[in-house]
């Protein structure tokens, strides 16, 4: 085919079209998709984030209020508000005897409230370690994360009631100062360890599932 | 009825402010120290050195003050130099409370970032000792 063949079939061919469709309508048709392309998500990732979890209710107190000595305000950069985790999208507040109970984020062991205790007190006959390791965890109704005490109680042979796997901010054995796979008895008479408590210590952040709030840190 | 209205709003306030998110460097204490040194800064006293009313000796010698930040789990803390520096005067200044002589500078994040780089890494519990020892002789602890 000779460049001027080519050209005069171009020609028509843009002609064709040109003579079909108006600017307007053109302008309209690419309006609309700029529209309504954000109504269809395009992406598995943010249809999956768009479902909201299930949130049961309850209200969490304070055993132990850690003290306030003035600190220098200025840290690294703000933390953006975090999408709830695995654990938090099922955790519930009325059954401290369960392990989806949201102050057990990060608890490896068995529960102290089922072997003769609490959420944050010893079975008689066990001895409360000064030594533990400390989280946080999200309260499944007020948004509001809170420092978490894993202090074990030790001096008896394992519990054996109510054992829970969970993770949530356990660092790896290397960092050992919140690891959850060390037996932290440390400090006590006897390394013998019995079950675990989860103690509330203090407020972290407010909102922190909430992307109407901004972090407080 | 008016006594009974600045009661409520007193009651109130204090609510509101018991529900205040702790301090940053303070939140990183506890992650990061106060799992062994304790939420008050004491623990098992034993085996695990008191932070409470202590901590702040270390900056009666120089060396003592570098000694703080070379401890391999504070220089291979994984913050900032910034946050590292005021997470040390927290420590020394805030749970070391009147231990810190008077008119010791705070640690700043230039300071912490060239020492952090020389981490102690061979007999710790004899060089401590050699340390405790400085600080004593210097009229602290």
């Amino acid at each position: 085919m000779k460049l001027n063949d080519f050209d005069r079939l171009s020609e028509r061919a843009l002609r064709g079209v040109a003579a079909r469709s108006s600017r307007r309508g053109l302008l309209a048709k690419f309006a609309a998709l700029l529209v309504a392309a954000p109504a269809f998500p395009l992406l598995p990732v943010s249809r999956a984030a768009g479902k909201g979890p299930a949130r049961p209710t309850a209200s969490g107190p304070a055993e132990h209020s850690a003290p306030d000595r003035g600190a220098p305000a200025s840290v690294d950069a703000p933390a953006a508000p975090t999408p709830r985790s695995d654990f938090g999208a099922q955790a519930q507040a009325d059954d401290p005897k369960a392990c989806n109970y949201w102050r057990y984020c990060g608890t490896d062991g068995f529960l102290c409230s089922c072997c003769g205790g609490g959420v944050h007190t010893c079975p008689p006959g066990t001895e409360a370690s000064p030594t533990m390791w400390i989280g946080s965890c999200l309260h499944p109704s007020d948004e509001r994360t809170y420092l978490i005490a894993y202090r074990d109680c030790c001096g008896v042979s394992s519990c054996g009631d109510c054992y829970c796997n969970n993770t949530e901010g356990e660092t790896p054995v290397y960092r050992p100062t919140r690891n959850n796979n060390i037996i932290w008895c440390f400090g006590t008479s006897s390394m013998e360890y019995h079950c675990s408590m989860a103690v509330l210590i203090g407020l972290q952040e407010k909102c922190a599932g909430s992307v109407h709030c901004l972090p407080a840190h | 009825m008016r006594r009974l209205g600045t009661l409520l709003a007193c009651a109130l306030s204090f609510a509101v402010a018991a529900q205040e998110p702790l301090p940053p460097v303070h939140i990183v204490y506890l992650k990061h120290c106060g799992g062994c040194h304790g939420i008050q800064g004491i623990s098992a006293p034993n085996t695990i050195p008191t932070l409470k009313n202590e901590a702040g000796r270390f900056l009666c010698t120089d060396e003592g003050r570098r000694y703080l930040v070379r401890l391999p789990n504070i220089a291979r803390a994984p913050v900032s130099d910034q946050l590292l520096a005021e997470l040390l005067n927290f420590v020394v200044f805030g749970l070391g409370g009147p231990s810190a002589p008077a008119g010791a500078p705070r640690y700043d994040a230039t300071e912490v970032a060239a020492l952090r780089k020389q981490p102690i890494t061979n007999r710790l519990d004899v060089y401590r000792q050699r340390i405790l020892t400085e600080v004593r002789t210097a009229g602290c602890g």
